[in-house]
């Protein structure tokens, strides 16, 4: 299998949760304000445990959070 | 910045007041005084005694304010965390490697080298090691933005 990068609409999914603060978010799935914003500017892709906290804190699946995309050519 | 690399940045200006302690000590006394004051010997181990307590009390001070605060340790900070050994192995190795270049060829014609450098070594190969605990936390950060 060819390499790929792991999108996310966290930061859409904030808006559409009552515009919902970077901190906010952090509080919720106990991380730090600095990963999220790394993981909104796909510069982390974070653990499955995390993964799963981020989607149920918007209350949706693993999926609708994180999309896999393969790289063209890979 | 975070929690962190406030650390970081405390750690590092104790490295460095601590360095530069060390250095201006030889500078100022010549590295020969080493041998024949014991004043000066007791001075530089003083000095660096200071230096480790300096950095275990910020060790300490900030680990106790953090928890006070609550501060979170994440994922991502125990994986950038987690490189800074690598900066630290790097950095002790680079020293050593100078120390022994430097040592073998001014020495070489002698066969022996004065005893102030084995202390030298270590005390430098300490304080890098210390000093890159820091600047290895600030660069990892760095190169995970």
């Amino acid at each position: 299998m060819g390499k790929g990068e792991v999108a996310n609409r966290i930061r859409r999914l904030r808006f559409d949760n009552g515009e919902m603060t970077q901190q906010d978010l952090a509080l919720k799935v106990g991380c730090t304000r600095q990963t999220i914003i790394a993981l909104e500017q796909g510069k982390y892709v974070p653990s499955v445990t995390l993964a799963f906290q981020i989607s149920r804190a918007f209350g949706v699946t693993v999926e609708e959070v994180f999309q896999y995309e393969e790289r063209p050519g890979s | 910045m975070t929690p962190q690399q406030k650390r970081a940045w405390y750690g590092l200006a104790i490295g460095i007041i601590w360095t530069l302690a060390m250095v201006a000590l030889f500078v100022i006394k010549g590295a020969t005084a080493f041998d024949e004051d014991t004043g000066m010997r007791f001075t530089a181990y003083a000095i660096f005694a200071a230096g480790i307590l300096a950095y275990v009390a910020m060790l300490y001070i900030t680990g106790w304010m953090m928890r006070r605060e609550g501060v979170i340790m994440d994922e991502r900070d125990r994986l950038i965390l987690g490189k800074v050994p690598v900066y630290q192995m790097f950095a002790v190795l680079l020293t050593l490697a100078a120390w022994m270049i430097g040592l073998t060829e001014v020495y070489w014609d002698k066969g022996q080298i004065p005893i102030v450098f084995p202390n030298l070594m270590f005390y430098s190969a300490i304080i890098v090691n210390i000093v890159f605990a820091s600047a290895g936390t600030l660069i990892a950060y760095w190169r995970a933005k």
